[in-house]
């Protein structure tokens, strides 16, 4: 395969869209002529010289743009590119979020935004407003991506707009290595340049269709869920529902015709409950993805036009996927849940919606609107205030002044132990807190706004926390192994729950386990000093071997009094000098490799033996090196904080740092951080420090930056390949993605690409079959370079492989993913594959003799088959009739040299899935009689049994003379044979008459064999 | 009471059934006392491995027959140790080096140089050389191949090779050249019903001709395969009739449904389920191009016209494409969906031009 295919087809793919595209567009420059006035009156309301040079220049823009339209078509591209050059040069003064702040950044002053809002309420026009603007922002977004404009946050939510700011990007970036961007570049020219001309000409048609649409659209479809249901109830019933569906769509948000089918829904589902919900669950396994893509233009709203509002998504849109229609609500400000209930504010359907909701919608009058309904109140809702909003900016020193005090008076409660150990240790923290008596703006986020009490831990408020738990054991760790210490009274740790025990009062040590970031340290520190405890901490920076362990800590550990090891005892009262000390292992999951050999074993003496607390951290507690430490600690899991926990928290900070952000912006960086909240925290400082606020549509740019640095699992990659996911990759995204493990990858796309429903396909059975042949063909050819890989080792080759193995099978089959990933069972087979080709060379080596030395493969396809049948066929004759034809099948099998348990292998190795199993015919009394009888019988077989693993020793010795002995002599003679018998244990018939001699020698390995056998015969 | 193909194997020259004119050939060879390396191939089941069993009595007498199986052990460069079954009597040893998979290279070089450069002791009683008989040359890598070029120059003079195989085309020309080459053509379909008649006869059987016709036909001019139906049939049913059912090979029907199953649905599903039963048959160790064979045969009875050269054609691509890569389920299962595609857009093609 031809990789300039790929990239054409992506192209001509492209191609096609651009007509929907047109259609949209153009409806919305016509809108636009409409309304100049609207927007001139909007703008002059603003003051700052600023905004009114961009209004000034938007309003060129646009009067170019609307009136010159088809001139603009004509000019060259170049001539247009320089002019937005030239506009944005007359911006280089303001910044790219004050350039988009127009619409929904929170640096436009509050008053003013109200007063632009209350001018559009009261004027009326409201509808009219936001409608004008997506087209502008979207030619800018345009122009600035062609431009240099590397750090406008650009996130646009329209599928054209991603598609060719994307290509844009690439485009930049390599603009000057290589010539294909240059045909990117064109192509992201040539669509703009071809939208902008189309738009103007298809719109009112588009209009007039809007209503139909959906019906139209839907009819190819129901004929495609026909091909693929099989039986003919579920036809009916698809086309039933659809039917009903189609009716709502027409009807909108009307309510009235819906009864009417529900009725007759309820009848049937009455009728066949069961079956009608098994078929629902198929229908929905195989449900496609939006049938047109990025068909549909995403309006700009207003800020917070969703603010309060909750949705809830059902069925399948036209459009836009159920993620993007999320991240638009989130956009806004809104919510979405996944069930309908009483406060849901909006139900969006699409194709196969759930009855369920609709029925839930209809009985809370939940108003139900389809994807362009959604679309349009995007535009038409009024912008809102967040409720997150800051009222007034604050100055960025008050919050830091209000905190210094506090941590000032923080400071002496941690009470006196914890300062000397401090100042002992090595750690940040200690300066950290030098720095923080003299308010340094400098100080990372993290350390300046590290929780200072038990109870501002994120996430471990609870009685039953980890922290609770962790405290609680801490508190009565003393009174549990006092008694255990001076061993007068008899142990309570043995209770009868054993690791049950929810407080952990057996356990001289923690283990606290968790994903990093989520605060473990943090925890234990913070627990130690609301105890007023002292701890010393090692982490992975020092040495821990068992020697450093036994010879530092254990003594210490053993001296019940660490203080004293700094000479601080003045500092420590006397008499609780043993209560108050903590070990705190840090990181011990990093107790590996050669400096700290033996580590571990160490530490779980020292647990063993240990007089304080020990307190032990690590990522993964299921790791292969965790699993002794395990047994003998108190088994404390931390959870990822939940987003809202965070979110919460971060707001807060970012209020006292002055920074204006959005909830829903928070969120996406928290998700993107994966709830890691030190990650979240360095985010948000360094965003701090670029930005003094953050929206929604940056925080999702940064947050898909950061995620890209998340390790993912192999499952995990598999599925974001193969699932709709993979749309957001670019082709180095998804070859980056094959270098995770470019041995493992490729077999689980080869093993899970045909369970996954492409959507490209629109579920149209032989376009599937295409592009299943497509992948497997890209598959097959990747297997070639990997053969020339491992051959030649040309190494050089790997990129490509990638590009044949993963990229292309997950651009072709993209789509919606059934069930779970696969482990490729190549593995499974490639063993079993193994096992049998051993068994066949063990079987033609035992019948070589009477076969003339018949080669493997003429052996499995020739004489397997049939061999099969004459030795079960007797048997199952005996089965039947009751007549004896054991001693037939036992002389057949001795005559080839099998042994009894060749019996087996050859059924086994002959058997197919799915044939009839002859053994299954076969009594198990003839079973039983036939081994009984075989066992009894002498065989005199030609070669050495290996029955045992003692046989197995001797004859590795006994080898060497029996090839040399034979190598000399012409015949082997009886005696001599026997000599060898004595001490090697084989058998050697070389003749069968010359054999005779040698039976009574022979029981002997016989007898061994039948020990064996008679284990094959209980089975 | 071994099955009939064991028990009536010509055991020298002059009982050959078919052939006999090589049989001729081969008999003057030995004549003259010594003889050239050989190369014997052709067909499964065509008499190989008999005609040279017979060629090894023909020169050292009955004494060949004392076979004995032994096993030897090999040590790799990388000090790993193989162990490889030879079967051997005092004047010949047989082995398959490709047993050792891609360590076929130690074997050939120490097995033929220890046997080869011990020289036998008597010399006046039998002759100056030893045989090798190497099996299945054509799963010999090249390296083993390449091996093989100058040893069977340098130990001319103490010992001679006879390699078999079923086809030449894998093996390398070096080696080719410096052998003698003995095609074993398939028997001819009249040479097997005679020799069924024959073994019927023996056993005091008679074979209705109109049955023993149809086991020729399905046995595919293999000879060993139609010995084996022929046996069956009989213990299945005797006194035979004409129509009886001939058993057949249990992975030729599982092949074939398999086929069936490409042929009369295509879509995903069925791809997964054909994936399995792919699986199914490489682990019980049919090789790939067998599985291709058999399916395209199957396919063919489908297809007419120029479906039949399209398919023709990438069937013999995606084959190929087996003997260069290594996993041989990716390319089959390639073939598959290629052909549900193709198939499928045929069949909505044949259905769009009868509706017009």
């Amino acid at each position: 395969m031809d990789i300039r295919s790929y990239f054409k087809k992506s192209s001509s793919d492209t191609g096609n869209e651009a007509d929907d595209f047109v259609k949209s567009h153009k409806k919305s420059t016509q809108k636009r002529s409409k309304r100049k006035g609207v927007l001139f009156d909007d703008s002059s309301d603003e003051d700052s010289p600023v905004k009114s040079a961009k209004t000034k220049k938007i309003k060129e823009h646009i009067i170019d743009v609307i009136d010159n339209s088809d001139e603009e078509i004509r000019k060259p591209k170049s001539k247009r590119l320089g002019k937005s050059k030239a506009t944005t040069k007359i911006l280089e003064t303001t910044t790219p979020s004050q350039f988009f702040g127009k619409f929904n950044s929170p640096a436009k002053s509050k008053a003013t935004k109200r007063k632009a809002t209350e001018d559009v309420t009261t004027t009326g026009n409201l509808p009219k407003t936001p409608k004008k603007e997506p087209v502008r922002a979207q030619n800018d977004d345009l122009d600035d991506l062609l431009n240099e404009l590397p750090l406008t946050p650009v996130k646009v939510n329209g599928t054209k707009d991603t598609v060719s700011g994307k290509l844009a990007r690439v485009a930049k970036k390599t603009h000057s290595k290589v010539s294909p961007t240059k045909i990117k570049k064109e192509q992201v020219d040539k669509k703009k340049h071809h939208n902008e001309t189309k738009t103007a000409m298809h719109k009112n048609i588009r209009q007039e269709h809007i209503e139909r649409k959906p019906t139209t659209a839907k009819t190819p479809k129901t004929e495609s869920s026909k091909q693929s249901s099989n039986t003919k109830v579920e036809k009916e019933k698809a086309t039933n529902g659809t039917s009903v569906k189609k009716e709502m769509q027409q009807t909108g948000v009307q309510k009235t015709p819906k009864k009417a089918p529900s009725v007759s829904d309820a009848d049937q589902q009455q009728s066949s409950a069961k079956k009608e919900r098994f078929m629902k669950y198929q229908q929905w396994q195989n449900r496609s993805g939006p049938s047109a893509p990025g068909s549909k233009e995403i309006p700009k709203g207003a800020d917070y036009c969703f603010e309060g509002l909750t949705f809830v998504i059902t069925g399948i849109q036209e459009s836009l996927t159920r993620e993007e229609i999320q991240s638009l609500v989130e956009r806004y400000g809104g919510k979405v849940t996944s069930a309908v209930s009483g406060r849901t504010s909006y139900l969006i359907t699409g194709e196969d919606a759930g009855q369920s909701k609709l029925a839930k919608a209809e009985k809370h009058k939940t108003k139900v609107i389809d994807e362009d309904e959604f679309l349009n109140l995007i535009k038409t809702l009024p912008g809102k205030k967040s409720k997150y909003e800051v009222h007034e900016t604050p100055k960025v020193s008050p919050p830091s002044k209000k905190l210094s005090p506090k941590k000032l008076s923080n400071g002496p409660s941690l009470g006196n132990a914890s300062v000397p150990l401090q100042k002992v240790k090595k750690e940040v923290k200690l300066v950290n807190k030098e720095s923080s008596q003299n308010p340094g703006d400098y100080m990372m986020w993290v350390d300046k706004y590290k929780p200072k009490s038990v109870k501002q831990i994120i996430g471990q408020q609870g009685a039953s926390s980890n922290v609770q738990k962790l405290l609680k054991w801490l508190q009565n760790w003393h009174s549990n192994n006092r008694t255990a210490a001076s061993k007068n009274k008899p142990k309570p740790k043995f209770s009868p729950w054993g690791g049950g025990d929810p407080t952990g009062s057996i356990y001289k040590a923690a283990l606290l386990s968790g994903p990093p970031g989520v605060g473990k340290t943090t925890s234990a520190t913070l627990v130690c000093k609301e105890l007023g405890l002292s701890y010393v901490e090692l982490n992975a920076s020092d040495t821990r071997s068992k020697r450093t362990l036994k010879e530092e800590v254990a003594a210490s550990v053993q001296n019940t009094s660490i203080a004293t090891l700094f000479g601080q005892e003045q500092n420590v009262p006397a008499s609780n000098s043993e209560t108050q000390h903590v070990l705190i292992m840090d990181e011990v999951d990093g107790m590996a490799g050669n400096e700290d050999r033996g580590g571990m074993q160490e530490l779980i003496q020292i647990i063993k033996s240990t007089k304080i607390p020990i307190i032990c951290m690590c990522n993964d507690r299921a790791s292969q090196k965790m699993r002794s430490l395990t047994n003998h600690c108190f088994d404390l899991r931390f959870q990822r904080p939940r987003v809202e926990q965070i979110t919460g928290a971060v707001m807060s900070i970012c209020y006292k740092e002055g920074m204006k952000v959005q909830a829903p912006a928070v969120q996406a960086i928290i998700k993107g951080c994966n709830q890691d909240v030190r990650q979240v925290l360095h985010n948000m400082n360094m965003i701090k420090s670029n930005n003094n606020s953050l929206n929604y549509d940056d925080a999702k740019a940064h947050a898909d930056k950061s995620q890209k640095d998340v390790n993912l699992g192999i499952f995990d990659i598999a599925r974001k390949l193969l699932s709709s996911e993979s749309a957001s990759l670019s082709l180095i995204d998804k070859s980056n993605l094959f270098f995770m493990d470019y041995s493992m990858i490729p077999k689980f796309i080869q093993e899970n690409y045909p369970h996954v429903n492409p959507y490209s396909a629109k579920g149209n059975l032989k376009q599937h079959l295409n592009l299943l042949s497509k992948t497997a063909d890209s598959i097959a050819f990747s297997d070639l370079i990997e053969t020339s890989i491992r051959h030649d080792q040309s190494w050089s080759m790997l990129p490509m492989m990638g590009l044949m193995s993963t990229v292309i099978p997950s651009d072709f089959m993209r789509g919606g993913m059934q069930g779970m990933i696969n482990f490729p069972s190549f593995f499974g087979k490639l063993s079993t594959t193994g096992k049998n080709r051993r068994l066949l060379q063990e079987l033609k080596f035992h019948s070589s003799l009477p076969t003339c030395g018949i080669s493997e493969g003429a052996f499995n396809l020739d004489l397997l088959p049939y061999m099969r049948w004459h030795l079960c066929q007797p048997l199952m004759k005996q089965s039947k009739t009751g007549e004896n034809e054991v001693p037939g099948v036992t002389k057949l099998l001795s005559d080839y040299d099998f042994v009894r348990e060749d019996f087996d292998s050859l059924m086994e190795v002959g058997q197919y899935d799915g044939q009839p199993n002859y053994l299954n015919k076969v009594d198990s009394k003839v079973k039983s009689a036939f081994t009984r009888t075989f066992n009894k019988e002498s065989h005199m077989i030609p070669y050495a049994v290996l029955s045992a693993a003692a046989m197995k020793k001797k004859r590795k010795t006994g080898d060497e003379g029996l090839d040399l002995g034979e190598e000399g002599e012409q015949d082997v003679e009886d005696s001599g044979d026997d000599d060898k018998l004595d001490n090697d244990g084989m058998i050697k018939a070389k003749k069968k008459s010359a054999a005779k001699p040698k039976t009574t020698k022979k029981s002997t390995s016989e007898n061994a064999g039948t020990s064996k056998r008679g284990k094959g015969k209980k089975k | 009471m071994s099955l009939w193909v064991d028990k009536y194997r010509p055991k020298s020259l002059a009982k050959l059934d078919y052939h006999l004119h090589q049989a001729e050939n081969l008999k003057m060879l030995v004549k003259n006392g010594d003889f050239p390396h050989l190369l014997v191939y052709g067909p499964p089941g065509a008499g190989k491995k008999t005609r040279i069993m017979c060629l090894l009595k023909e020169l050292y007498g009955s004494g060949v027959e004392k076979l004995r199986i032994e096993k030897h052990m090999f040590t790799t460069p990388s000090n790993k140790k193989i162990e490889i079954a030879t079967l051997a009597s005092n004047y010949h040893i047989e082995v398959t080096p490709s047993d050792a998979g891609f360590h076929d290279r130690v074997v050939i070089q120490e097995l033929i140089k220890t046997v080869a450069q011990s020289n036998p002791l008597d010399v006046s009683t039998q002759r100056h050389f030893k045989v090798i008989v190497l099996t299945e040359v054509d799963r010999l890598s090249k390296d083993a191949q390449h091996a093989l070029r100058r040893t069977m120059e340098k130990y001319m003079n103490s010992c001679r090779l006879i390699l078999y195989c079923n086809s030449t085309s894998k093996v390398i020309p070096a080696i080719r050249s410096r052998c003698l080459s003995i095609r074993v053509p398939a028997p001819s379909e009249e040479e097997i019903l005679k020799i069924l008649t024959f073994v019927c006869k023996k056993e005091g059987l008679t074979l209705p001709p109109e049955l023993g016709r149809r086991i020729v036909v399905a046995s595919k001019r293999n000879l060993r395969r139609a010995l084996l139906m022929c046996e069956t049939c009989r213990v299945q049913q005797y006194p035979f009739t004409a129509d009886q059912t001939i058993m057949e090979p249990d992975w030729e029907i599982y092949l074939r449904e398999t086929a069936n199953a490409i042929v009369s649905e295509q879509s995903p599903k069925r791809l997964l389920e054909v994936r399995q039963r792919l699986y199914e048959l490489l682990t019980k160790c049919i090789p790939a191009d067998v599985i291709m064979k058999g399916i395209y045969n199957e396919l063919m009875h489908n297809c007419d016209g120029t479906l039949k050269s399209e398919v023709t054609q990438l069937v013999a691509q995606y084959e190929h494409r087996t003997h260069i890569g290594q996993k041989d389920i990716y390319h089959i299962e390639a073939f598959v969906a290629k052909f549900m595609s193709v198939y499928k857009q045929f069949l909505e093609e044949g259905f769009d031009a009868m509706m017009f």
